[in-house]
């Protein structure tokens, strides 16, 4: 698949997903500006497994983005401009926060699952790929894997409330 | 890869597990279909948390030390020395166990052919006469299948000093009343129109060949010959017959004259292989003072109940 023809159907999925989220023409703009971003700041990537994951994360950044400017603009929730506070600019609080707040619900969720999904995890968190994990559990086929790495995803996002992420 | 197997390689995306072909199934997939792109794109927290490798190391603590596979596991355990010590001592347990069990069982096997001959009672004893129903006999002495059997002294065991006397063995508790129906049996089968019976020894043969007597409560074993030596108390024509499925069937029979010892059957003898088998044989002699007549086999069992028929004796042989 060439480069042309991955952007072009990156920039449809892109506004779907992100109008899932947000307004129609806003969603239609931050797939334009992921787009940009590809094409002036990585127009040496190519490759389909690149670009894929590289357009979700300039995506989700957008998505943030915005969806903190609307906050700060009191889009969402009009309060006195005496009680907002002023963000630093210096570094991201917000996101750390988050972060943090995602690992330790995501740790807490981790620490529910059965044995075999805390092992299936742990390995893939050692950098083993599916089929090292195969040889190391003992599996028949690397389908079993498969589904069991299925399995114990849903039975994570499911211990974690449905996604990964709350909603801001 | 169908839909569904694509699907689910979604887990593996945000740990980065993937390998480039993966991945490259994975993203293709993600381009058309629109779900599969949002459910991939719902999966970008998680991968931006687990590229931090502190927030990694943090679920690794979580998740606890390795487990090591199950075999590896199991060998460790094997190769402690307690359960090394206590899986020597079970096997050793077994071997013991194991060749106790042959021996018992060979051993029983071997003590398992018994031959037994039930006589009739020492004297004649003058009675009235009793109609014979063929089929009557066999079922009481089919118990016998399940006893220890002894010799019973016949006439001329008892009279003659030379054959040692029948071995006391005693039948276990629970075969006392079946082995007591037996020899009931015997007597009456012996009673019927009171004829005399007719003395006889058994004779077993030995590994040169020969043919020599043996002692009461003698063990026979699979191949063992046997025959009987004879001593007819008249002259007359001596049949030897042994019961089979369709009835009694003439294994020998010879002109013989008093007091003057014969073996029978006199081409070789009685044999028997299987375990559990009873041989039914009848000793019939038919003096030479009765109207000759033509003897049917058939008719043997009526023929050793008529009154006056001649010395008859039946012999029991069972083999366990």
């Amino acid at each position: 698949m060439q480069r042309e023809e991955i952007l072009l159907k990156l920039r449809e999925r892109i506004v779907a997903f992100a109008a899932s989220h947000l307004r129609r023409d806003i969603a239609e703009d931050l797939a334009q500006e992921v787009l940009i971003l590809l094409h002036e700041k990585y127009s040496h990537v190519d490759r389909l497994e690149e670009l894929v994951p590289l357009s979700l994360r300039i995506a989700r950044f957008k998505i943030m983005s915005l969806r903190r400017k609307s906050q700060r603009h009191g889009e969402y929730s009009q309060v006195s401009v005496t009680d907002i506070q002023l963000p630093d600019l210096d570094a991201d609080p917000a996101t750390l926060t988050e972060r943090k707040l995602m690992l330790e619900r995501l740790a807490h969720a981790v620490g529910q699952l059965g044995s075999r999904c805390r092992e299936l995890l742990r390995l893939k968190l050692e950098g083993r790929n599916f089929s090292e994990i195969q040889k190391r559990m003992g599996a028949q086929s690397i389908n079993t894997i498969y589904t069991w790495d299925h399995r114990c995803r849903k039975q994570l996002i499911e211990l974690m409330g449905g996604d990964w992420e709350r909603e801001a | 890869m169908s839909r569904d197997e694509i699907e689910k390689l979604l887990s593996g995306y945000a740990t980065d597990t993937l390998t480039d072909a993966e991945k490259r199934a994975l993203f293709a997939a993600a381009l058309e279909d629109q779900e599969l792109f949002s459910a991939l794109a719902k999966e970008e927290p998680l991968r931006e948390l687990l590229q931090d490798p502190a927030a990694r190391q943090r679920l690794l603590e979580v998740l606890g030390p390795a487990s090591d596979p199950f075999a590896a596991r199991a060998w460790r355990w094997l190769r402690q020395p307690a359960v090394l010590a206590a899986a020597g001592g079970l096997a050793v347990l077994l071997i013991a166990a194991g060749v106790v069990l042959r021996h018992a069982r060979s051993g029983a096997r071997q003590e398992t052919i018994v031959a037994q001959a039930i006589p009739p009672p020492a004297a004649p004893q003058p009675a009235p006469p009793v109609p014979v129903r063929a089929k009557t006999q066999p079922a009481p002495l089919r118990k016998a299948k399940r006893l220890p059997l002894r010799v019973v002294p016949t006439v001329a065991q008892e009279a003659a000093p030379a054959p040692p006397p029948p071995a006391p063995a005693a039948p276990p508790p629970s075969a006392t009343g079946s082995f007591a129906t037996l020899r009931r049996a015997a007597e009456r089968a012996a009673l019927i129109g009171g004829n005399p019976a007719i003395p006889y020894t058994l004779l077993r043969r030995d590994p040169n060949g020969s043919y020599a007597p043996v002692a009461g409560g003698t063990v026979f074993h699979a191949g063992d010959s046997v025959r009987l030596q004879v001593q007819p108390p008249e002259p007359g024509l001596l049949y030897l017959l042994q019961r089979g499925e369709a009835g009694w069937n003439r294994i020998a029979d010879l002109s013989v004259e008093k007091n003057r010892s014969y073996e029978l059957p006199p081409g070789g003898g009685v044999e028997s292989g299987k375990a559990g088998q009873v041989e039914l044989m009848l000793l019939l002699l038919r003096p030479a003072s009765t109207p000759a007549a033509r003897f049917v086999p058939a008719d043997a069992n009526a023929l050793a109940g008529a009154p006056g028929a001649g010395p008859a004796t039946k012999i029991v042989l069972e083999y366990r």
